[in-house]
C-alpha cells in the first residue's frame, strides 16, 4: 500500500462551477485518501487558494466534488490566470483553488483522473506541484511518483 | 453507522459538527473554528474522511460540508480555509452572503472519527475540544446530518462515542 500527498486544482473559470475529480476504480486500485494514518507530515486535507470561497465539499474514496460561492463567481475569471505551459512541457497552474489531500495505491495500475463540471473550467493534477497533469473530461492517465 | 473489525482493530462512527446558522448573523467579517481531539482527558481519537479504511469506501459516504439540508445544498457561509488533520480541524468562514432577511441555513460538516477498539466502544467518554473567535453554537451528533448534542465553546466537551446525548 502506497499513500501519496497530491494537489487538484482548478482554475480559468468565468462562473462558479461544480467540479468534480473521478477516479477510475474499477479494480479499487487507487482511492482518495484523507485520513489520519498518512498525515504525520502535515494536513491530511486542506484547502488553500485566492479570494476563492467553498460554497460545497465532498468526498468520497473514488469522487471529490467542490464548488464555488456565488459572490465570487464574477471575479473569477479576472483574478485567476489561465494555466500555462513551462518551457519543460509542463502544465503550470500559477494561480490557483488547490485541493491538497492524498491518494493510495494498491498495485500497479497507473492512476486514472476525469473531470466533471458544469461550467468551463481548467483543471489539473500534481504529485509534486511541478509537473501538472491537465485533466480533462477524458480519462486522463498519471504517473504515480517513484 | 458503526462497524468495527478485529483485523483493523478499530472503530468508526459518524459524526456531524454543525453551526447553527442563526447564531452567525452577527460574526464578524470571518470566523475561525478549530476542533480537536482532546486526548489529554481521555482515549485517542482520529478525524477521518471515509467511513471504511481502505479498499470499500468506494460505495461509502465521506466527508461533506453543506449548507441546509442533507441534500448538499451550497454554503451560505462559505468556507476559505479548511484543515484536516489526524486530531485537529481548522475552519476559517466568510460572512454570510445570504441577504435580506432570508434565514441563514446551518453549517453542517459530515465527517467520521475513529479510534482504536480497544480503547473505545460505543459509550466511551471522549472529550472533543473547541475553539471558536467569535460566540456561535455549535452542536454535534453521531448520525450525518443530525446534531442534537451542544459543544461547548474554548473548553472540551465529553461525548459518549456513538450516543448522542438524550
Amino acid at each position: 500500500m502506497s499513500y501519496f500527498p497530491c494537489t487538484v486544482a482548478v482554475a480559468g473559470f468565468s462562473s462558479n462551477p461544480e467540479v468534480s475529480f473521478v477516479v477510475a476504480n474499477k479494480s479499487a486500485t487507487w482511492w482518495l485518501y484523507a485520513d489520519w494514518v498518512n498525515s504525520n507530515s502535515g494536513a491530511s486535507l486542506s484547502v488553500s487558494g485566492g479570494p476563492l470561497l467553498l460554497s460545497q465539499l465532498k468526498m468520497k474514496a473514488d469522487i471529490l466534488t467542490f464548488g464555488f460561492a456565488d459572490s465570487f463567481a464574477a471575479s473569477a475569471a479576472d483574478a485567476y490566470m489561465s494555466p500555462v505551459t513551462s518551457p519543460h512541457g509542463g502544465l503550470v497552474m500559477p494561480t490557483i483553488f488547490a485541493f491538497n489531500l492524498h491518494v493510495c495505491r494498491n498495485g500497479t495500475i497507473p492512476l486514472e483522473l476525469s473531470l466533471r463540471t458544469d461550467a468551463p473550467a481548467i483543471a489539473a493534477f500534481t504529485f509534486d506541484k511541478v509537473t501538472w497533469y491537465p485533466i480533462t473530461e477524458v480519462q486522463t492517465q498519471i504517473q504515480w511518483p517513484n | 453507522m458503526s462497524s468495527s473489525s478485529s483485523q483493523t482493530n478499530y472503530i468508526t462512527n459518524e459524526f456531524c459538527f454543525m453551526i447553527v446558522g442563526s447564531s452567525l448573523a452577527n460574526m464578524g467579517s470571518t470566523l475561525q473554528v478549530s476542533l480537536f481531539a482532546d486526548i489529554s482527558q481521555g482515549p485517542a481519537f482520529y478525524f477521518q474522511a471515509l467511513d471504511n479504511h481502505m479498499h470499500t469506501g468506494l460505495d461509502g459516504t465521506g466527508l461533506t460540508l453543506y449548507g441546509g439540508d442533507t441534500n448538499g445544498t451550497a454554503l451560505s457561509t462559505p468556507v476559505t480555509l479548511l484543515d484536516l488533520r489526524s486530531r485537529t480541524i481548522k475552519l476559517t468562514f466568510n460572512k454570510p452572503t445570504n441577504a435580506g432577511n432570508k434565514p441563514i441555513p446551518d453549517f453542517n460538516f459530515n465527517l467520521f472519527f475513529w479510534a482504536d477498539s480497544t480503547l473505545v466502544q460505543p459509550g466511551t467518554p471522549v472529550y472533543l475540544g473547541l475553539n471558536v473567535d467569535g460566540s456561535v453554537e455549535c452542536r454535534y451528533g453521531w448520525t450525518h446530518g443530525d446534531a442534537p448534542g451542544k459543544l461547548q465553546d474554548n473548553v472540551s466537551t465529553m461525548l459518549s462515542w456513538g450516543k448522542n446525548p438524550q
